[in-house]
C-alpha cells in the first residue's frame, strides 16, 4: 500500500529547489536532525560534551570543518570520483583540527586534556561525509555554504543542551560555577548518560514533530533508520502500525465515500441505456420521483419579478433588521468584531 | 608465549573490559546504522577489523621511530591521518584492481568501495592508534588492540540489532519513543553495563 507523504517530505523536497535559509535550516537541523534522527556523529555528543564549555567548544570545531569541508566540495572535488572524495574529506578535517588543537593548547590547556582523545577524533565526523555527499557535491558553493551552517546547527544545538544537561545534573555546575545541587549523579558525565540524554531530546523532537506533523511523528517511529522492519527477520510484520484514533491527523479525503460519489454520479448514465429499460424501470420511477422533488425545491427559492421589485424598493437598513430580528439566533458572526 | 599473551590480554581488555563501542562511544553510530542493516555486518565488520589492525600496527611502528618520540598531540593526529587515508587508498585501487575483469556490476563495486570508505574513516578505526598512543602498548598489543576493536564492534552491533528487533515488535512501547529514542536507551543501559565491568563507579 502507497503510503501518502507527509508535508514535511514535501517541504523537504521544495526547499532542494528553492532553497531559502529558513527552510534549509527547518530541515537539517530539525526535522533531519544529524544526532535525534539521523543517528550520525553520535561519539563527540555522548562522550565528550559533558560541560557546557566543552560542547561550545565542540560546536566551534564542528561548524568549522562543516562549513570548509562543503564548500570546497561544492568548489573544487566535485570531479573526484567518489571514493577519493571521502578521503579527502578526512584531510580537510584534520586541516581545521590540527591547527584548532594548537590555538587550544595555548589558550585552553585544561580544556584540551579534558577532552583527551576525543578531540583528534573530530577529523573524521561521518556527517561531513553525508553531508559533502548528499548535498555538497550537487550544489552552488552558497547553498553548500547553507546547508553546512543548518546542518552544523542541528548538530551543535544537540552538543550545546547535551552539555550543559549534564553539567548541571552530572558535575552541579554551570560554566564551572557550582549551583547547589548537593548529590549530583556524577554517571551522566559517563557515555552512557550522554545515550540517556539524548534518548530523551529525541523524546521531545518525537513530540514537536507529532504536533505539528502527526503523519511523519508516525513514519518516524515505524520508519526510522534505526528500524529494522525491511530487515529479512521482519518481513511480515505490519502490527506496529496502529495509529493512536485519540490523536490529531491530517485531513485526507474519504476514499470510500469518494467511491460512493463516484458510483452515484455513473448511475443516470448506466439506468438511459436503451436494453436495461424493463429491467430498470422501478429505479427509472424512483429517479424521476426525485428529479420532481428537486425541481420544486428549486421553485420555492424562485422570486417573481414584483417580489423582486418590492425587494429592491426596501431600504438595505430595512431588510438588515428584518432578518436579524428573526433569525437573531441563527446568525453566524464569524470573526468577532473589535469593540471602538 | 609472552607475545602470544600480550596480543590476547590487549584483545580482551578492549572487547569485554573496555568495549570501545559502549564504554567510549567509538563507532557507535556505525555501529547503529549497521544494526538497522543485518545483511551488510558481515562485510563490515571485516573492514572495520580490517582497517583498525593495519592501521593501528602501522601506526605503532611509526611510532617507534625515534623522531616521533617527542612530538605532540598535533603530529599525531596529522600522522595518523595520513596512515590511514593511505591505507584506505591502497584498499580501494586493490579493491579495483580485483574486480576489473571480475565481471561485477559498477554499481555494485560503488557499493563496495563506499563500504570501505565508511569502515575505514569511523572513529572505532581511528581512536585505536591513539587508544595505543596513550597506553603505551607494545606490537603485539596493538594488533590485539586492532582486531579486538573489530570484534568489540561485531558483538555491540549483534547486540544492538537483538534489542531493535525487541523493541520493533513491542507495542507497548510509547509512540514518542519508538524507534530512535527506545534505541538510545536500549544502548544506554548496555553502555551502563560495560562500564560496570571497567570497575568505574557508575552512581554519585
Amino acid at each position: 500500500m502507497r503510503k501518502q507523504k507527509s508535508s514535511i517530505d514535501k517541504v523537504v523536497k521544495k526547499e532542494s529547489e528553492a532553497s531559502s535559509f529558513k527552510t534549509e535550516m527547518f530541515t537539517e537541523a530539525i526535522v533531519q536532525n544529524p544526532v535525534l534522527v539521523s543517528t550520525i556523529g553520535l561519539c563527540p555528543v555522548v562522550a565528550i560534551s559533558t560541560t557546557l564549555k566543552s560542547a561550545i567548544l565542540l560546536s566551534v570545531i564542528t561548524y568549522l570543518t562543516m562549513i570548509f569541508s562543503q564548500v570546497l566540495t561544492a568548489s573544487l572535488l566535485k570531479k573526484f570520483p567518489q571514493w577519493t572524495r571521502v578521503a579527502l574529506y578526512t584531510l580537510c578535517g584534520m586541516a581545521i583540527v590540527a591547527p584548532y588543537m594548537l590555538f587550544m593548547q595555548k589558550l585552553f590547556p585544561e580544556d584540551m586534556i579534558a577532552l583527551g582523545i576525543y578531540l583528534p577524533l573530530l577529523t573524521i565526523n561521518p556527517l561531513i561525509t553525508r553531508q559533502c555527499e548528499r548535498v555538497a557535491v550537487k550544489s552552488t558553493v552558497k547553498h553548500a555554504f547553507v546547508n553546512a551552517v543548518s546542518s552544523a546547527s542541528g548538530y551543535s544545538a544537540v552538543l550545546i543542551m547535551t552539555g550543559l544537561v549534564r553539567e548541571i545534573f552530572g558535575s552541579g555546575k554551570i560554566w564551572g560555577y557550582n549551583i547547589f545541587i548537593n548529590h549530583p549523579a556524577t554517571a551522566l558525565t559517563n557515555p552512557f548518560g550522554g545515550f540517556i540524554i539524548i534518548g530523551f531530546m529525541a523524546v521531545a523532537l518525537r513530540w514537536y514533530f507529532k504536533k505539528i506533523d502527526p503523519q511523519y511523528a508516525e513514519e518516524l517511529a515505524i520508519h526510522s533508520r534505526t528500524s529494522i522492519k525491511k530487515s529479512r527477520y521482519n518481513k511480515d510484520k505490519t502490527s506496529n502500525e496502529k495509529i493512536d484514533e485519540n490523536e490529531p491527523q491530517r485531513f485526507e479525503p474519504n476514499k470510500e465515500i469518494e467511491k460512493d460519489i463516484d458510483k452515484k454520479e455513473e448511475k443516470p448514465e448506466l439506468e438511459i441505456k436503451e436494453n436495461q429499460v424493463v429491467d430498470q424501470e422501478p429505479e427509472i420511477e424512483k429517479n424521476q420521483e426525485i428529479s420532481e422533488k428537486v425541481a420544486a425545491e428549486n421553485k420555492k427559492i424562485e422570486f417573481t419579478s414584483q417580489e423582486l421589485e418590492e425587494l429592491m424598493s426596501k431600504s438595505l437598513d430595512d431588510i438588515i433588521n428584518g432578518t436579524t430580528n428573526e433569525n437573531q439566533n441563527d446568525v453566524d458572526l464569524g470573526e468577532e468584531v473589535p469593540e471602538k | 608465549m609472552s607475545v602470544i599473551v600480550q596480543f590476547f590480554s590487549a584483545a580482551l581488555y578492549i572487547i569485554f573490559v573496555q568495549n570501545l563501542v559502549f564504554s567510549g562511544g567509538y563507532g557507535s553510530s556505525e555501529a547503529i546504522r549497521t544494526a538497522a542493516r543485518p545483511r551488510q555486518l558481515a562485510l563490515f565488520a571485516v573492514m572495520v577489523t580490517y582497517f583498525s589492525t593495519v592501521t593501528s600496527l602501522l601506526c605503532k611502528l611509526i611510532w617507534l621511530i625515534p623522531i616521533f618520540k617527542t612530538a605532540d598531540a598535533t603530529i599525531a593526529i596529522v600522522t595518523f591521518t595520513l596512515v590511514l587515508v593511505v591505507v584506505y587508498l591502497i584498499t580501494a585501487l586493490l579493491i579495483l584492481k580485483t574486480l576489473k575483469g571480475s565481471g561485477w556490476k559498477q554499481e555494485e563495486k560503488d557499493r563496495l568501495l563506499r563500504q570501505a570508505g565508511v569502515s575505514a574513516f569511523n572513529t572505532i578505526v581511528f581512536a585505536v592508534p591513539f587508544i595505543n598512543q596513550r597506553v603505551a602498548y607494545t606490537v603485539p598489543e596493538a594488533i590485539g588492540a586492532g582486531i579486538g576493536a573489530g570484534v568489540a564492534f561485531i558483538i555491540a552491533t549483534m547486540l544492538i540489532h537483538e534489542g531493535m528487533k525487541k523493541i520493533e515488535s513491542n507495542n507497548e512501547i510509547p509512540n514518542c519513543f519508538k524507534g530512535t529514542p527506545a534505541v538510545f536507551m536500549y544502548i544506554a543501559i548496555l553502555a551502563m553495563a560495560f562500564t560496570g565491568f571497567s570497575g568505574k563507579s557508575l552512581f554519585f
